[in-house]
């Protein structure tokens, strides 16, 4: 057996040049013989495959290849040629294109950046929060709280759990106040069980995810709080410390640091403390039928989570006995996405902007592309003489479509040359307004995302025009100018898809708008404006009340009051309420809200019945304030003077209010029961008047830094904060609203093609018109009246579409706009005025030309 | 014009054909060239220069039966031209023109 590998054989003969096979196969078999004495077999092999390999030389390799090499640098040839002749045309391409990927380009940074979110945890895949549905009668109501025993309990009862955390969100408390002897500082920060960094991956620079959280007075600081309290992470370890919160406070000894988070974690803190020390804050509320911590769990790997789920839904009756919550894990990696629930079903979240936005980028480079298609089409009767001489010379219709896959191809590649400059210049714009920090990274993944984008592009744009060039017949092609009805039909066809699309971008527009507007300027039951909200903190904790009658007295202060919560973003939830006649099998969710005296008025909330907390603290604490759906939910008769039991402890009914939204318009108004508990308060708010917030504001700041000369001066306006709330809404409408204009921009340039071709190819009939004494307007009416029938046709199609899209996005929230009429009538009016406009000025061109230029000479 | 420059390799081909008479053939060239140069060389390589050598005008080339070696496969045996000598004979006098300009070797070292 001294023959060489066969297969390298014929991969030589695949590549190699016929009239070569004989005498290089007798030379290399030549050669292998000669080895095969010198060498073991697989060297020899391999020595042979070495040298068929060195066969892969131009003036040994078959010449298919070569050809069809000289074919594509005579195409890119002609195409250039061509981009030259239909200036106008290819320029709109150009521009077309180049808007879809820029657009495209831009969403597609965003979207990969919101799809970062929380992904560096190296077990996300085992990570799961635990959540409640809490039925009551027939809705549902969806929680992230659980019972602050919940995380501990799960471990002792369920073997698939590897490990479970109990926590707090970071955004639950304002600024704690970090002191040693010698600083202070402020600084935000939560809770969390001792496995907190085990499960996580929040990397540590001193100590070890083990022990870091183990003993109860330990505290561990961020990288950068480290160094700006103690100048760096080896000085900070084994320092004490005491934290600050309200009325709260705790010694602590810093027991690790760990890495500054990264921007694309979801909870931001600057240090961690003990579960414990919340536990014992919590103190009696601490029990099975509060919710008032977050659980997450670590699943042991390969568990099954669904059948995990179905054992822990009766898990919380196990526990509190009558209980209506059902438990469920949900992936931690979710939580940025998909954070809504409706009627206990996953219903969405930020990844409906995801969505959202990618179908805007999609639709805009449709729209691009059958700019592309439409122009090239309508061109083709000027090059159908072209492909016709072509064919009578033998091109085979496989080359022709290559032809014009490669123009387009071309066409796709300047865009992108010119789309890559210009996302690079509008980066810096573009991160103020999504509020993010993108930047392009010219690597391999974003190169071949290009490359990717222009062969797919190229291809897309191409293909309908491949196919329609390559299909004529030579000898009708060069007989006449006849085009085929099929051919304007699919134009017509593509045009009215495209406009489509940008009506229905213009209702999603206005009607996004508008909801969004309404919910900004809701009347909340409560009055937002002309609040400042300031923590209550340091002396304040203690004097509260001298220094509400303080603030009060200032120049320009209206009202001041206290409040647990800053009412704009939620606050906590009981289920502790008790009245006479309850099912006590039931168990309702109450919204808590926390105040003291004067929240009534200052706040601006109408009182239905009865009166307002009585001046005396002592008497204030036994008394609540319930809102109108507490008063239906309870089915109270006389609700003035009746006792309800709150946590326990018996309270009088003084008075009714009108509902407001203490959560966000998001959810709807739950029953609420308003407590009074000055200690129990944490913001300020103090309405001013309306005129010189300026000097108001320095009195304000004058007051607190004379008499909390250890706190930084901080405030906060109330409907600043509210609009904060729906920042990414905001964000999301405004981004659409360009891109939209951006879609009409484009639809529109390819109706100004289209126009401007069908101009041209009707000067002469234009001019015969003329001569024979036609009006201009008469002209007018001829070349555009085929387009406003058509833009009227997708204006007609557009409408039930966008209404059926938009009734659906309108569903998530609880207080919505109705669709109107006029949104779509404003709509279809906006779009058929753009396209009139942008007809009209072609149109007008040619109606205005001398007669006399295009009959001449044939 | 034609081209007649030829380079070092090209050269070096040349001179093996004319030594290897009726056995100048890609295979046994690229054998000799490694057997007298020391440098190992493909037999693509060799094969790809000898067929550009045929295009200037310095070789040529025709087929002959093959041994049972090569599974009776014919070979092209390469054979040297007149301005294949011509190319050999200007870049020697090139070379040694320029030897004996070269005054540190002029006098004793050549011949």
């Amino acid at each position: 057996m001294n023959q060489p590998p066969i297969i390298a054989q014929k991969f030589l003969s695949l590549f190699l040049k016929e009239d070569l096979l004989e005498e290089v196969m007798g030379d290399l078999e030549e050669y292998y013989l000669h080895q095969y004495h010198l060498h073991p077999r697989w060297k020899c092999n391999l020595m042979y495959w070495k040298q068929v390999l060195h066969y892969i030389r131009p003036f040994a390799i078959k010449n298919s290849h070569s050809k069809h090499h000289n074919m594509t640098t005579h195409n890119i040839k002609i195409a250039l040629r061509n981009f030259k002749k239909f200036k106008t045309s290819f320029i709109t391409n150009i521009i077309g294109l180049t808007a879809g990927l820029v657009s495209v380009m831009l969403i597609a940074m965003w979207i990969g950046d919101e799809l970062q979110k929380d992904n560096f945890h190296e077990h996300s895949t085992t990570l799961y929060r635990v959540i409640n549905h809490q039925v009551h009668e027939n809705e549902v109501q969806t929680m992230y709280e659980t019972p602050i025993h919940m995380a501990e309990a799960l471990k002792t009862s369920f073997p698939e759990i590897e490990l479970a955390v109990g926590g707090t969100d970071p955004k639950w408390f304002g600024a704690f106040m970090l002191k040693d002897s010698a600083l202070h500082q402020k600084a935000t920060g939560h809770f969390a069980s001792e496995d907190f960094f085990k499960m996580f991956s929040y990397p540590l620079i001193a100590g070890t995810p083990q022990s870091v959280l183990k003993d109860p007075n330990s505290i561990v600081l961020s990288e950068s709080l480290a160094s700006s309290l103690f100048g760096s992470t080896e000085a900070a370890l084994g320092k004490s410390l005491e934290w600050q919160l309200l009325h709260l406070e705790q010694p602590v000894v810093v027991s690790g640091v760990f890495q500054d988070l990264p921007s694309n974690a979801t909870d931001q803190f600057d240090f961690v403390l003990h579960f414990k020390a919340y536990t014992e804050i919590i103190g009696e509320g601490a029990h099975w039928n509060n919710y008032n911590a977050f659980t997450y769990i670590k699943t042991q790997p390969n568990s099954n989570t669904t059948t995990l789920n179905k054992k822990l839904k009766g898990f919380l009756e196990s526990k509190a006995p009558g209980s209506n919550c059902l438990l469920e894990i949900v992936p931690f990696a979710n939580k940025y996405l998909y954070e809504n629930y409706e009627a206990g079903i996953q219903s969405g979240g930020r990844i409906v902007y995801i969505r959202i936005l990618g179908s805007v980028a999609i639709v805009l480079l449709i729209i691009a592309c059958i700019n592309f298609m439409n122009l090239s089409t309508a061109r083709a009767m000027r090059r159908k003489k072209e492909v016709a001489v072509r064919k009578t010379i033998g091109a085979r219709r496989s080359g022709l479509i290559y032809q014009y896959i490669v123009e387009s191809t071309m066409v796709v590649f300047f865009s992108m040359l010119l789309a890559w400059l210009i996302v690079l210049l509008l980066l810096p714009s573009f991160n103020v307004l999504t509020g993010k920090t993108l930047a392009f990274h010219f690597n391999w993944t974003s190169f071949s995302a290009m490359l990717l984008g222009i062969l797919a592009t190229g291809l897309v744009a191409g293909s309908y025009p491949a196919l329609y060039l390559s299909n004529f017949k030579p000898s009708e092609a060069l007989k006449s100018n006849h085009i085929g009805w099929k051919a304007i039909w699919a134009r017509k066809g593509l045009v009215i898809f495209q406009f489509c699309l940008s009506v229905l971008l213009i209702i999603a527009v206005i009607v996004v708008h508008q909801q969004l507007d309404y919910i900004q300027n809701k009347n909340l039951g409560y009055n937002r404006e002309q609040i400042v909200v300031l923590p209550k903190e340091g002396n304040a904790t203690k004097n509260t009340d001298q220094f509400v009658e303080q603030l009060k007295a200032l120049p320009g202060v209206v009202d001041a009051t206290t409040s647990h919560h800053r009412l704009v973003d939620g606050g906590p939830n009981t289920t502790g309420v008790t009245w006479p006649g309850k099912d006590p099998d039931t168990m309702i969710r109450f919204s808590n809200v926390t105040v003291s005296k004067n929240f009534i008025a200052t706040m601006g909330i109408r009182l239905l019945e009865g009166r307002t907390f009585s001046a005396d603290s002592s008497l204030a604490n036994h008394e609540l304030i319930i809102n109108q759906t507490a008063l239906k939910t309870m089915g109270l008769v006389d609700p003035v003077g009746s006792t309800i039991n709150l946590w326990g402890k018996d309270c009088t009914v003084v008075g009714v209010i009108e509902d407001f939204h203490a959560e966000t318009l998001h959810t709807k108004v739950a029953p609420m029961v308003v407590r009074h508990a000055l200690e129990d308060t944490q913001y300020f708010m103090v309405k001013v008047a309306p005129e010189n917030y300026g000097g108001t504001l320095s009195n304000i700041k004058l007051f607190m830094q004379q008499h909390n000369p250890e706190f930084p001066f901080e405030y906060e306006w109330m409907d600043q904060q509210f609009n904060a709330q729906y920042q990414s809404e905001s964000r999301v409408a405004l981004l659409s609203s360009y891109f939209a204009g951006l879609a009409i921009l484009i639809s529109c340039l390819g109706l100004f093609g289209l126009a401007s071709f069908t101009a041209e190819q009707k000067t002469k009939e234009i001019a015969i018109r003329k001569v024979l004494g036609a009006n201009r307007a008469s002209l007018v009416w001829l070349l555009s009246n085929g387009f406003s029938k058509t833009v009227l046709v997708s204006i007609l199609q557009a409408i039930p579409l966008g209404y059926w899209l938009l009734e659906g996005w309108l569903q998530q929230f609880a207080y919505r706009i109705e669709l109107q009429l006029y949104h779509f009538i404003l709509s279809g009016i906006a779009a058929m005025a753009i396209a009139i406009v942008t007809v009209a000025s072609q149109t007008f061109t040619a109606a205005n030309s001398n007669p006399t230029a295009h009959l001449k000479g044939e | 014009m034609k081209e007649t420059k030829i380079g070092d390799f090209e050269e070096t081909l040349l001179l093996i054909a004319g030594i290897l008479g009726l056995d100048a053939y890609a295979f046994r060239m690229a054998e000799e060239f490694e057997l007298q140069t020391g440098r190992a060389v493909s037999i693509g390589a060799v094969h790809s220069t000898l067929s550009r050598l045929e295009e200037k005008g310095f070789l040529t080339s025709a087929m002959q039966a093959g041994s049972a070696q090569r599974g009776g496969r014919r070979k092209r045996v390469y054979k040297i031209t007149g301005s294949g000598q011509q190319a050999l004979e200007n870049s020697r006098n090139l070379k040694l023109s320029l030897w004996n300009q070269f005054p540190a070797f002029s006098s004793e070292s050549t011949p």
